[in-house]
């Protein structure tokens, strides 16, 4: 069962704002929560999936986990270690474990180095003893790129062999967890199927805890244990897959689920679409953040934020249908 | 069967590039009719929004050009109408929704503007009567508050209202045939389902017929009722959506719908296409997917596959169905 897991990460109501400029010279500071107190747990050897739109502080999470970003809040615990207290040099141990996956295979790779010195150069910077050339081809073969790539340029590979080259250096520190940061959303479709299945074999055999993120529930459905879905830097539901996609509970993640077109012409459904636009994360309502877009908006959810409640064991929902006070 | 609106046969666009030749589309023929919904689907690279450009004649020459093949709007051949001729059916008889709502906006002027101004070009209607319009257009597409967006750029708007912008301009002169190359790709999935929802609407209220460009399988199975697949340049199948989904017949097809997640299965690993689309500057001899195709014979690799009409109205371009119309269902 998952509550007899180790627990490997526990993210503790993180907060990242980021200053913005308001309009005209002289004008009130004001701030762009991106992420705005999340708290969850990875347990070791999981996938957690972490979904929301454009926007919602997805990505911002995952640099957070990695240190890209130094939060303005919050506490992040890596077995047991508080490892936003330790210093740049301290935490580098740390990060060896803690790799990523970026999003856009085009800009993430120097496009003046060869393959081989990008895989090989997180060996290198971390002083890896042993023969770097041998270990990186080891890499290759393992994500599925021949050996002869070893001295060409990014530019002369497609998208999704970049993306294999951008797993190869994830993995090349032998990490515990990889913070993917949409790793198939800029694949073409047969192609996406070839890098999910290539992350599927790796966290078996390596014994890979990710952190998914993504904004694709059908690939989410397919590689995650558990899920969490976030709106306008808050999560709102957090729940093992099947309960999230059978029992969805929060309307945010109703409406979600509902507007994913299905490839079945059979199956057509009546577009129930969530009307209104997102509103802005610098100009948040007071409340619940989904109000101006919600059918079951009372006038509680107008005024007090919801808390994110455990409604049953491992299902976590921030909404007041659900609050039983 | 209904009227036919558009025809296109054997269209041939290339691009001279410094590293050589590239031909984008080749040989792609397709009839759509009076309020139809076509969606051409394929991977980046497939041609599928070359193809849309070339019927709009938007292809820039040099380096592009479209080599042969007729395109027959009502009867005419758009590729034979002088530049004057074509601007008029630009925009006005047939538009198009750009990909990307943030780069397809003009910044320097207003939303209004912008909507208004296809329809003073092409109606010679006054300014005041095209703002009218303009927001009677921006009502509905959904817009809270038109007046109030007529008077916004681009930047002060959303991805999803931008899009609804791109949307209401063209269809500002009522369109026989809109072109949507990729609208929702750049959206995220409500937003994406409030504008499949638009088009929708739109289409019944205004019997427009609809050529929808994507890559995105379940978008086309909500909207499509033909289907047009594309591999490297050319239409490699088509027929009505539900028969392309129950039983593709090309190996191609077969593997894009298997390849997919499906949001209402388990399965423990996704069925792959192996390899990777051929390089235009270096494409196979025979068929184009034959380096990729499970099914690959002899003849695969030596000679290409005609492009043949099954019963059904259906087609398909592979050698497993030559002369074997009658085992097809």
């Amino acid at each position: 069962m998952l509550d007899k897991k180790r627990e490997l990460l526990v993210v503790d109501n993180l907060k990242m704002h980021f200053v913005v400029r308001g309009e005209g010279f002289l004008s009130e500071r004001k701030y762009l929560r991106a992420v705005d107190g999340i708290s969850f747990t990875i347990y070791e050897g999981e996938v957690l999936g972490l979904v929301g739109e454009s926007g919602c502080g997805k990505t911002t999470t995952g640099k957070l986990i990695v240190r890209l970003l130094e939060p303005t809040e919050g506490k992040i615990f890596y077995k047991g270690t508080d490892i936003l207290s330790l210093t740049r040099k301290q935490f580098r141990k740390y990060r060896r474990e803690i790799q990523m996956i970026f999003q856009d295979p085009y800009s993430s790779l120097d496009p003046r180095q060869t393959i081989g010195k990008t895989i090989g150069e997180p060996l290198k910077v971390n002083k890896v003893k042993g023969d770097i050339d041998k270990k990186v081809k080891t890499l290759m073969k393992e994500v599925g790129l021949l050996e002869e790539f070893y001295n060409r340029y990014p530019h002369e590979f497609s998208g999704g062999q970049r993306q294999r080259i951008g797993v190869a250096r994830a993995l090349a520190l032998d990490p515990t967890l990889i913070v993917c940061d949409e790793p198939v959303s800029a694949l073409d479709v047969s192609i996406q199927a070839q890098i999910i299945n290539l992350m599927q074999d790796l966290q078996e055999k390596f014994q890979l805890t990710y952190l998914f993120i993504s904004h694709d529930m059908s690939v989410v459905k397919h590689m995650c244990d558990r899920v969490a879905v976030m709106y306008l830097g808050k999560l709102v539901e957090l729940a093992e897959k099947d309960k999230l996609f059978e029992t969805p509970k929060h309307p945010y993640t109703k409406v979600l689920l509902k507007s994913i077109p299905v490839p079945d012409p059979d199956k057509k459904k009546e577009q129930e679409a969530a009307m209104g636009d997102v509103p802005s994360s610098i100009d948040l309502p007071p409340g619940c953040r989904f109000q101006s877009r919600c059918k079951e908006c009372k006038d509680v959810c107008k005024f007090v934020e919801p808390e994110l409640l455990e409604i049953e064991p491992g299902h976590f929902v921030r909404c007041y249908l659900y609050n039983s006070k | 069967m209904t009227d036919t609106i558009l025809k296109v046969r054997d269209l041939k666009t290339f691009f001279q590039v410094e590293e050589g030749l590239v031909v984008a589309v080749d040989g792609v023929d397709f009839d759509l009719s009076v309020k139809e919904t076509l969606a051409i689907v394929g991977e980046s690279g497939s041609g599928k929004s070359v193809t849309a450009l070339s019927i709009l004649r938007l292809i820039q020459e040099p380096p592009g050009k479209i080599s042969s093949g007729e395109i027959l709007y009502q009867g005419k051949d758009l590729l034979k109408l002088t530049n004057n001729a074509m601007r008029r059916i630009r925009g006005n008889e047939i538009s198009m929704i750009f990909q990307e709502p943030m780069s397809s906006l003009n910044p320097v002027f207003t939303v209004g503007r912008q909507i208004s101004e296809v329809m003073i070009v092409h109606e010679k209607i006054s300014k005041k009567e095209a703002e009218a319009r303009a927001i009677e257009l921006i009502k509905l597409v959904g817009i809270p508050n038109p007046e109030k967006c007529m008077k916004n750029y681009p930047h002060q708007l959303s991805g999803g209202m931008r899009q609804r912008i791109m949307i209401a301009i063209a269809l500002a002169c009522k369109p026989k045939i809109l072109i949507a190359d990729e609208p929702t790709t750049a959206l995220d999935v409500t937003i994406q389902s409030q504008i499949l929802k638009l088009m929708l609407d739109l289409k019944n209220k205004l019997d427009t017929a609809i050529i929808i460009i994507t890559h995105d399988l379940g978008v086309v199975a909500q909207l499509a009722e033909n289907i047009m697949i594309m591999y490297a340049g050319r239409a490699v199948e088509f027929g009505d959506a539900r028969s392309i989904f129950k039983i593709p017949l090309h190996p191609y097809t077969e593997g894009l719908l298997n390849s997919i997640p499906k949001i209402d299965e388990n399965l423990k690993r996704l069925k792959i296409i192996e390899g990777t689309v051929p390089s235009p500057f270096d494409l196979p001899k025979g068929c184009k997917f034959s380096t990729r195709c499970k099914y690959i014979m002899k003849v695969c690799r030596e000679k290409e596959p005609e492009y043949q009409s099954l019963k059904d109205n259906r087609k398909v371009r592979c050698w497993k169905y030559s002369g074997a119309e009658e085992n097809v269902g």
